[in-house]
């Protein structure tokens, strides 16, 4: 499994997954619905599969990133996760490469979650003692659209990802967006 | 030594710090902590901090002296590491930011300098399913919703919040060429690393705070001097120089340029 980057990638996606999707997944604590089911920004699991193995793991820098999702938290902006205590459960890789938790997030409070995103990336790289493009970061992010959903993927250096996703869900919604983030 | 004579100590330029240093700051924080003064014990666990950061670097910087190459990488990055636990906590404690008081911000320098010297290329990271942590002030099982209130890197009695990992599954080990702490070096066996780059910086440096810098720069690599177009490429391909490795990176190498103040640019 590669999880060394040295690319930068972005990438714009159709997705059927959405809020109720996610709602009805195996990994999803349906016991919990009444509280989760509340939040505009849901950070979701990534299903790793290899022999033997078969589970719904969060990147190993999830608990942070919720935590800085956590304090922006309001009446318009409510985070959370798709998980209870039983089931949380990290991929720890040691490499450097920060995988930002993917999560599926409305449309109107996207720049909320970009702006958590950034400023989580820039603590991740002053703590790392990194330079300027030695952090790669690979973020997925699911929009939540009426006019359809969007996932956005970025691979590259951890400096350039909060320039290049805004730059990449300009005009993603209108009728003349570009999906290749261009 | 007093606390007081201690931080004068450490703001000095030393060659070599004794462990008895750290003993007493440690003394001195158990006394605060029973004494229920937090605030003080927080402030001398970052003193202790600075210590240790100021000790792995000058012990690594001897090992290095003595050629004990593969010991002073590992007390460079200790070093490096125990720095990142401290900059969360220096500005308030110090009342500035991490810079040269106590030397820390040179030190940080200098070991990405020193880092760049080596000649380790690859190392093993482990690939693992983390099931269940507990915290390391109050034992409690990590939640996700409720569970106890100290947070992941916050000072709480001279102590600094860790997750202690109690469930994992081993997955596998990767190959990288950078991790994020870099103590498992992959070694070929019978072979030995060639450190004539770090044996020349260290015949030229007396103290681990002479200042010096490094640039790094790429040159042709003598392998492919004089090679003619249509011959065998050196890189063993088996392909012609001329559809392999000509006019790329490839036959380039790395070359570092010292700069050693009191000696000439070498």
């Amino acid at each position: 499994m590669m999880h060394e980057s040295n690319k930068e990638i972005i990438n714009i996606e159709d997705t059927a997954i959405s809020f109720e999707s996610v709602y009805k997944e195996a990994y999803f604590p349906k016991d919990l619905l009444s509280e989760i089911g509340k939040a505009n920004m849901l950070i979701i699991p990534e299903h790793l599969v290899r022999e033997n193995v078969s589970e719904y793991v969060f990147p190993e820098t999830t608990r942070e990133f919720l935590g800085y999702a956590q304090e922006k938290a309001s009446d318009v902006f409510v985070p959370d996760i798709a998980a209870d205590d039983d089931s949380f459960e990290k991929l720890e890789l040691h490499s450097a490469v920060v995988t930002v938790a993917t999560f599926i997030v409305t449309s109107i409070v996207l720049p909320i979650a970009l702006s958590i995103v950034a400023n989580f990336l820039t603590d991740e790289i002053k703590k790392h003692h990194r330079k300027e493009g030695e952090l790669m970061a690979k973020i997925n992010i699911i929009v939540a659209d009426d006019k359809g959903n969007k996932k956005i993927s970025y691979e590259g250096p951890a400096d350039s990802a909060e320039d290049a996703l805004k730059l990449a869900v300009q005009g993603m919604f209108t009728s003349n967006g570009d999906n290749n983030g261009n | 030594m007093e606390i007081s004579e201690i931080e004068r100590f450490l703001a000095q330029l030393n060659d070599k710090i004794d462990s008895s240093i750290g003993n007493k700051i440690q003394e001195v924080k158990t006394q605060a902590v029973a004494d229920g003064n937090e605030h003080k014990a927080n402030y001398l666990w970052c003193l202790y901090q600075i210590y240790l950061v100021q000790k792995n670097y000058t012990d690594a910087f001897l090992d290095m002296k003595d050629k004990k190459y593969e010991n002073a990488w590992l007390k460079l990055d200790r070093a490096d590491i125990e720095l990142s636990f401290l900059e969360k906590h220096y500005n308030n404690y110090f009342g500035e930011p991490i810079g040269i008081r106590y030397q820390l911000s040179y030190i940080l320098q200098v070991i990405k300098r020193f880092q760049m010297l080596f000649p380790y290329k690859l190392f093993t990271s482990r690939e693992a399913i983390i099931k269940e942590e507990e915290c390391s002030i109050c034992g409690s099982k990590i939640r996700l919703r409720g569970g106890c209130k100290h947070k992941l890197g916050q000072l709480y009695n001279g102590e600094q919040c860790c997750y202690k990992v109690t469930d994992f599954q081993i997955l596998a080990v990767a190959i990288v060429t950078d991790p994020f702490d870099k103590y498992a070096l992959l070694k070929i066996e019978g072979q030995d690393f060639n450190y004539q780059v770090l044996d020349f910086l260290m015949e030229q440096l007396e103290s681990p705070y002479q200042l010096w810098n490094v640039k790094k720069i790429k040159v042709q690599n003598p392998e492919y001097n004089n090679v003619g177009r249509n011959d065998m490429c050196p890189c063993g391909s088996g392909k012609k120089y001329k559809k392999c490795c000509m006019g790329t990176l490839n036959e380039k190498m790395d070359h570092f340029v010292f700069d050693i103040p009191e000696h000439s640019e070498k």
